[in-house]
């Protein structure tokens, strides 16, 4: 039982009061969500978006742990193909580097066959020089670099066999005939590169500078880049294709 | 008389914020005065009648309009808002009495208005229950009509009659027994 209190009635304070009526207080304690236990769809919703976060969290923390092995398995699968003599297969240059792309679709596995060409054959013209310092006769010791710029029909990469284009002599037999030819008509320091098209029967044309030493140097190498035999053209699984080749040749004093 | 704007508000089948803040400006003061009178403090009685106006927004689309005016609903609940608050706070249950109330219920006693049975009054009315003391205070000092007391309670108008004489003659017979 409420104890009950009689008291003599007295008068409200409307300013007092007013400071109550408050409509939007009002709206806002209507518009809040109730809480309790009973209230389990909030928590539920509350519980689902921690559940996200926290995955994502673990995801960008482990995101490198997960993408290298399904990387490796793929290198794997295509690995039995063995590298052969001149000819640059895929997998080597993918081993080097597994956290690029791990999956490449044939079309783009070939477009990768030629970069890996150009920088196979970059290693080789360092190598070259070596060669012709055992050749003492000669004043200008160079070497060739090829690039395909025709669009290979897509192969199947394991069978795909790409042979650069070459002199139909040896390399220090094309040399000493470099050297011979251009030997005293010109007496300079530095490196003239030029770079010229190898077509289907061998013929070279489109002669271009590459790296300029002087107006007479230049066109005396193209003078006798034109009068060269043809060459062997470049070929892939042993048909010829149009391919590009630059040959830097240098200049030496004798004295 | 209750304006025909309400009486349109209270036909709508589904009311919305703004009929409900037409209705929120028309009885705010009725109501706060009445919780107020009953626990005497502005704090309480501000709390109380903002939980009432959010119950009556809550089951408002419940109410529909069958002659008895919306106000006479708003006292209900609030009379049943203030009733729960009391019975779980345990606090002191305030009753504000006015003369008029007082000369009231002496001459439904039949006691005469002399001064001695006037002073009598409040600490006789401290003796009764809750429920007698609630229809009291409806019908003297709230000086509601029966209808409106028998709609609060939640009683027909005849059982309201009989409770109200009832206790009446319980007051009489303390004062002469």
């Amino acid at each position: 039982m409420n104890r009950v209190k009689v008291i003599s009635r007295t008068e409200i304070d409307p300013k007092k009061r007013a400071a109550f009526k408050d409509f939007d207080q009002l709206e806002s304690k209507i518009a809040s969500p109730k809480r309790g236990w009973k209230h389990w769809r909030y928590y539920s919703v509350l519980a689902a978006v921690s559940a996200v976060s926290v995955l994502l969290i673990y995801l960008t923390k482990f995101a490198d742990n997960h993408s290298s092995p399904s990387s490796g398995k793929v290198i794997e699968a295509e690995a039995p193909h063995p590298p052969s003599h001149e000819v640059i297969s895929i997998p080597k240059r993918q081993q080097q580097n597994p956290s690029s792309e791990p999956i490449l679709s044939e079309k783009f596995s070939s477009t990768d066959d030629k970069q890996q060409e150009t920088t196979l054959r970059t290693e080789s013209s360092r190598k070259i020089p070596s060669m012709e310092e055992e050749v003492p006769s000669m004043e200008e010791t160079s070497s060739h670099v090829e690039r395909v710029d025709e669009v290979m029909p897509v192969t199947d990469p394991a069978t795909y066999q790409y042979v650069k284009a070459k002199p139909n002599m040896s390399i220090q037999a094309f040399y000493k005939l470099l050297g011979d030819s251009l030997h005293h008509k010109y007496h300079a320091e530095g490196k003239v590169g030029i770079r010229f098209k190898v077509q289907k029967d061998g013929q070279l044309s489109q002669f271009t500078i590459v790296s300029s030493l002087d107006a007479k140097a230049d066109s005396l190498v193209i003078g006798l880049f034109e009068q060269l035999p043809p060459w062997q053209p470049a070929t892939v699984n042993d048909s010829p294709v149009v391919s590009y080749a630059e040959v830097p040749f240098v200049f030496q004093d004798p004295d | 008389m209750i304006p025909a704007a309400e009486i349109n508000i209270l036909k709508k089948p589904k009311k919305s914020k703004d009929d409900f803040r037409v209705l929120y400006n028309q009885y705010f003061e009725q109501i706060f005065d009445f919780v107020f009178r009953k626990c005497n403090d502005y704090e309480t009685a501000g709390d109380l009648t903002s939980n009432v106006f959010v119950k009556a927004w809550q089951s408002l689309n419940e109410f529909k309009y069958e002659g008895v005016p919306f106000s006479a609903w708003l006292y209900r609940v609030a009379s049943n808002e203030c009733n729960s608050f009391f019975r779980k706070q345990k606090n002191v249950r305030f009753l504000s009495i006015d003369e008029t109330g007082l000369h009231q219920i002496a001459e439904e006693i039949e006691t005469g208005l002399t001064e001695a049975y006037l002073n009598q009054i409040p600490d006789l009315l401290e003796q009764l229950e809750t429920s007698e003391i609630n229809l009291i205070e409806l019908r003297f000092f709230e000086r509601f009509s029966i209808r409106e007391i028998a709609y609060q309670l939640n009683l027909t108008e005849s059982n309201t009659k009989v409770k109200l004489h009832r206790t009446l003659k319980k007051l009489k017979k303390i004062i002469c027994p």
